[in-house]
């Protein structure tokens, strides 16, 4: 037998490992940082308070022992977002309550590092007057696209993804609220 | 040598550049106005509401990667155009479907309530589906495979919205039934909401 035997089977043990534990295996878990550059100031004259559940807050997506934490950003996006395209609301003092839900949150990696991977995350929201009336609802899907990144980069590759899709979200639902007949025919109501 | 250094390297290379997830490519999206015309219309109040089955195999493995009739889902696309002067509701509770599982047992006609009859003949009125699909899809797809038909299939889907006058939506509609077969007959009810008054426009489909 030959005395290199032993290392070479090591090492083709340690590549049959890598291989494995590229795409789908982490051991720490990601919040994500909070970036507000999708938000610009608008003015709707609406008084929104925000009404968001536990389960929103804790959004996440998960694989194996691979988590993002997906609720902390979405729940400093939804907060600046309210506060700076609507009227400032106090407890017990307001014209509506928006209520955001995600309906799912889907990541796909690529089999390989250079190939494009996505993630979505589909967001419900509800804007409620106060006796509980639908004022307007919309879902939309924010898409974060980026290369699937190698097994050094793949988790910083997910979680910049995740930032994209969340601001894509925030972007959208911005452009959406705005520009809703249903939200600009309740501020007249008022 | 075992294997030699060449390939060792070239191992090494493919080790780091793999991702090794998702194999599947995820199927194009469905564009009603390219697959001929299958619809079925009806209009109350100047709004149209369009339907169209999805009961060929090959057609839904195209545009969802998968079967969704042998997995026990019947998928409905829908398209509907606001020409009314209010705004509409669309929502879960929007759609309800009856399937009659009997042949030649026609539930058409019983305005999709679940009377005595309809029971007897093992019809089934279902809502449309709000759990996640993979859940469903489970140990008939890989792992990988799910999370790009979970992709489409929520891509795809008609979500809850607001749709505002001279404005349209358009969307699957997901019903779950029992067996491997979808039924041939159905009745397929739409009840509208209108924003200003919440007035209800009924509107309704049989299979032919």
């Amino acid at each position: 037998m030959n005395s290199q035997q032993p290392y070479q089977l090591v090492f083709l043990t340690i590549i049959i490992i890598a291989l494995n534990l590229a795409g789908c295996a982490s051991h720490r878990d990601v919040n994500l940082k909070f970036t507000d550059t999708s938000i610009s100031n608008k003015n709707i004259p609406i008084r929104v308070k925000l009404d968001m559940s536990e389960k929103y807050k804790n959004t996440q997506w998960k694989k194996g022992q691979w988590v993002i934490l997906l609720g902390t950003n979405l729940t400093k996006h939804a907060e600046a977002l309210v506060s700076r395209i609507f009227k400032k609301a106090n407890h017990n003092d307001y014209d509506a309550i928006l209520v955001p839900e995600i309906i799912s949150v889907n990541h796909q990696i690529s089999m390989w590092a250079g190939q494009e991977s996505t993630i979505s995350v589909t967001n419900k929201w509800t804007l409620l007057d106060k006796s509980g009336r639908t004022i307007w609802v919309k879902s939309i899907i924010g898409v974060g696209v980026m290369e699937g990144g190698t097994a050094f980069t793949l988790k910083t590759r997910g979680e910049e993804r995740a930032l994209l899709a969340v601001d894509d979200l925030f972007v959208q639902t911005i452009s959406e609220m705005t520009s809703s007949v249903e939200i600009e025919a309740y501020a007249k109501s008022l | 040598m075992l294997l030699s250094n060449n390939i060792k390297w070239l191992l090494l290379a493919v080790s780091v550049t793999i991702v090794s997830c998702t194999t599947m490519k995820p199927p194009p999206l469905y564009n009603s106005t390219s697959e001929g015309n299958n619809f079925i219309r009806k209009k109350s109040q100047n709004i149209e509401v369009a339907i169209e089955p999805f009961d060929e195999p090959s057609k839904i493995v195209k545009y969802f990667g998968t079967d969704l009739l042998s997995n026990g889902i019947y998928p409905f696309y829908i398209v509907i155009k606001n020409g009314n002067n209010k705004s509409i509701l669309i929502d879960n509770s929007t759609f309800s479907l009856s399937l009659a599982t009997e042949p030649g047992k026609n539930t058409a006609g019983r305005g999709g309530e679940l009377v005595d009859g309809t029971a007897a003949l093992g019809a089934t009125t279902v809502g449309a589906i709000l759990l996640s699909p993979i859940i469903m899809l489970a140990g008939a797809k890989s792992l990988s495979d799910s999370t790009a038909i979970n992709y489409t299939f929520n891509r795809n889907k008609l979500h809850p919205a607001t749709v505002s006058p001279s404005q349209s939506i358009e969307g699957f509609i997901y019903f779950p039934f029992k067996g491997k077969t979808v039924p041939e007959q159905w009745y397929l009810l739409t009840s509208i909401k209108t924003m200003a008054n919440s007035e209800s426009i009924e509107l309704s489909f049989a299979s032919n």
